[in-house]
């Protein structure tokens, strides 16, 4: 597989979009993108939903979502470091994200102020699945538009699938679909009944079911959210559909951040199919907390020989150092604990490369024994995400 | 921190945290210890990516189909569109009506935007095989139900559903939900465990997931496993030891023969593996300290295992640690924890 060159993909874009799974260092990566971004000259943006909590200090990302913070030069210069752009650091918030989408495209303030108390509405901006994917797309698109920044680094919402990210804006669709929404709109569905002759069989037994499971109020509230921006629907679905054109564009690139074993991999390859299929464009794979093997040039010996040469290492250890016996074993186990992963890790690389078709660019970035919450940490990141040409 | 004969005297396990702590293997390891013993038990993997099957060297299967794994073992793929549609079987009687409905865009949308309906069905589907009975008897089909659940954030949802729709919910469904709502509820019948690691986010998430848990949604709190453990770091006598070999090291290589140039060179490495246990071990103390201060007893340390997949090896292993805990897994850490 090709070597993924991130100073170059960085060079020719204006949003980077980091994908993947939860718990896999997504955050991390896009915090280190951005940091490296900056110090090219770079003015960027580092657009996060939920980072650890130190290294959302380290940034200086406020408790506050939805508000730009630069990250003080000094943080960088006490690294030795001065950038020649600037990091700007953002919490996103997916719930006031959407308030202000409706505060713009309610027809009045009655109708905002009534479709934010409404249960299904509030179900609908926290909840639903794909809203809080869909509202970061949205906000990196306002971002976007405005022009202020270079470049904007979007750390995706953790999802059970990386791909739940790619579905959002085809949900967001239909859920604004006007043929739907038309049933929405008769009357007697806003007084909070059913009046079940008045539809088909199929419809009327679905909404009757809704009703069983949801109660009454449901109904009358998602007819209340309905009715209210029902002359805004053509602006979202529209708007939906301008967030997957830039989504789409050559100054967007999309990364995809695993874990190095073999499930995360699998994952991986299986997103990047869809993501072509979608026709967007993808940079590479990031394959992160990869154990490299404990002696470079060697991947240790065969199985069979391993007694053989734990023995000779204890026997070593032993007999020229003078280590007590069980020093040494627990330090031949712990060799092997790392080989293990070492081999986990090479098996798991591997068994991708065999399966994906093409040629997908792929970096390997090494697990850090401790973890990383600063612009430091960042840095050492970078050493492996941008290494100097060699 | 010690033996816990009831941890599989109960119905219904529930086993949740972040992603990619190893919650599957966790709640493989429990269904097999339970078959192991002679209980009928089931492995649901609720809305969940399916990987059980493939540490039991057993390929995937479909949803809603009861696979075996084992002597007493068996797992089923849970996801709440498919059960959705068996509850509309039960409910609406006719095969082709149901058919009809779930094909109309209205039945599509409302499957989307109806909050909790497919975790309602999938967490109801729970207490479906809970009331399975053996043929012609009052023996519960299922001794045992292990559940894998989606990551921490989708979890505490789905556990929610039953709850609400008993409040909210009419008639029929209220009624149901009740009772899958008794069902979690009860500490008798369930217990729910959680998976961490001793690392920044996972421990931030399990914390959070206890307290949702047990005042939110007040479900019988079990176990917390604390999995991927280093073993404690050399202490007193043989950390002198240690540090003398690698002060001697640190004086740099002798060169008297190529033999020697190469196991230098091995020593290096193990050297370069003890530093990096070292600091790790240090890592995971501190998360451990701080989990100590919520969960205190409920913890139950599991060993690192390196191997290529999660496979029944691994399995056996955890199993061993969870029956017979290892207390030097513990170091002085959380010696203040008793036994």
């Amino acid at each position: 597989m090709p070597r993924l060159d991130l100073e170059d993909l960085l060079q020719g874009r204006k949003i980077v979009i980091c994908c993947g799974s939860g718990g896999v260092g997504k955050t991390t990566v896009s915090a280190a993108l951005g940091v490296q971004a900056a110090l090219l000259g770079k003015k960027v943006l580092a657009l996060t939903v939920d980072p650890a909590r130190r290294l959302a200090d380290s940034l200086g990302l406020s408790e506050l979502g939805n508000r730009e913070a630069p990250v003080p030069a000094e943080r960088f210069l006490r690294h030795g470091k001065n950038p020649a752009g600037s990091l700007h650091a953002m919490m996103l918030d997916t719930k006031r994200t959407f308030d202000e989408l409706i505060e713009r495209y309610a027809p009045d303030e009655t109708v905002a102020s009534n479709i934010m108390q409404n249960q299904f509405y509030q179900h609908l901006s926290s909840a639903m699945t794909g809203s809080h994917e869909y509202l970061a797309m949205e906000k990196l698109y306002q971002i976007h538009l405005d022009g202020r920044y270079d470049l904007i680094v979007l750390d995706t919402p953790p999802t059970k699938h990386a791909l739940d990210f790619l579905e959002a804006p085809n949900r967001v669709r239909a859920f604004f679909d006007r043929s739907i929404s038309q049933w929405f709109l008769k009357p007697y569905l806003t007084m909070g009944r059913l009046s079940l002759n008045l539809f088909n069989r199929t419809a009327g037994t679905v909404l009757r079911l809704v009703e069983r499971f949801t109660g009454a109020e449901f109904l009358h509230d998602v007819s209340e959210f309905v009715t209210g921006l029902a002359d805004s629907f053509d602006i979202f679905r529209s708007r939906a559909e301008e967030v997957m054109h830039v989504l789409r564009g050559e100054e967007t690139t999309f990364l995809l951040v695993t874990a190095a074993d073999r499930g995360s991999l699998g994952e991986a390859a299986y997103f990047y199919d869809r993501i072509r299929k979608a026709s967007l464009p993808f940079g590479g794979i990031i394959a992160n907390r990869f154990h490299a093997f404990p002696l470079p040039d060697e991947s240790g010996p065969p199985p069979r020989d391993r007694d053989e040469s734990r023995e000779a290492m204890l026997a070593a250890l032993t007999r020229r150092r003078g280590l007590p016996p069980p020093v040494a074993r627990q330090l031949v186990e712990n060799f092997d604990r790392y080989l293990g992963l070492a081999l986990r890790d090479r098996d798991a690389l591997h068994a991708f490369t065999q399966r994906s078709p093409g040629r997908i660019p792929l970096l390997t970035v090494p697990a850090f024994d401790e973890d990383i919450f600063d612009i430091g940490g960042l840095l050492k990141m970078n050493e492996y995400l941008f290494p100097a040409p060699s | 921190m010690m033996k816990d004969p009831g941890l599989l005297d109960k119905r219904l396990l529930i086993v949740s945290g972040k992603g990619g702590v190893g919650k599957s293997v966790v709640a493989a390891t429990l269904a097999w210890m339970a078959a192991n013993r002679g209980k009928r038990t089931l492995l649901v993997e609720l809305d969940t990516v399916a990987s059980v099957s493939r540490m039991f060297g057993k390929p995937e299967g479909d949803a809603y189909r009861e696979r075996k794994l084992g002597t007493n073992l068996s797992c089923f793929y849970v996801e709440g569109k498919a059960g959705l549609e068996e509850y509309l079987q039960l409910v609406l009687k006719s095969r082709a009506f149901v058919r009809r409905i779930v094909r109309t865009p209205i039945y599509q949308y409302f499957l989307n935007v109806a909050p909790g309906l497919k975790e309602l069905m999938a967490v109801g589907k729970l207490w479906d095989l809970e009331q399975k009975r053996l043929p012609g008897t009052e023996m519960p089909l299922y001794d045992l139900i292990v559940v894998d659940t989606p990551a921490t954030g989708h979890v505490v949802s789905y556990l929610q559903m039953p709850m609400t729709a008993a409040e909210t919910a009419k008639g029929f469904v209220r009624r149901e939900a009740r009772k899958v709502a008794d069902l979690l509820q009860d500490p008798l019948r369930t217990a729910f465990h959680i998976v961490t690691t001793p690392a920044e986010m996972p421990v931030n998430e399990a914390i959070d997931l206890y307290e949702k848990a047990r005042s939110g949604l007040h479900l019988p709190i079990g176990r917390l496993f604390v999995n991927q453990v280093y073993p404690p770091f050399f202490q007193g006598k043989d950390g002198e030891s240690y540090r003398r070999w690698r002060s001697e090291m640190e004086k740099g290589p002798r060169r008297d023969g190529s033999k020697q140039d190469e196991w230098e060179r091995r020593e290096r490495a193990l050297l370069a593996c003890a530093e990096s246990w070292e600091k790790t071990r240090s890592v995971q103390e501190a998360y451990m300290g701080r989990l100590f201060n919520v969960f205190g007893d409920r913890m139950a340390l599991l060993p690192f295992v390196a191997v290529p997949q999660a496979s029944l090896d691994m399995i056996r292993t955890l199993a061993e640690s969870i029956e017979e805990p290892d207390p030097s897994l513990k170091g002085k850490a959380l010696a203040s924890s008793g036994s």
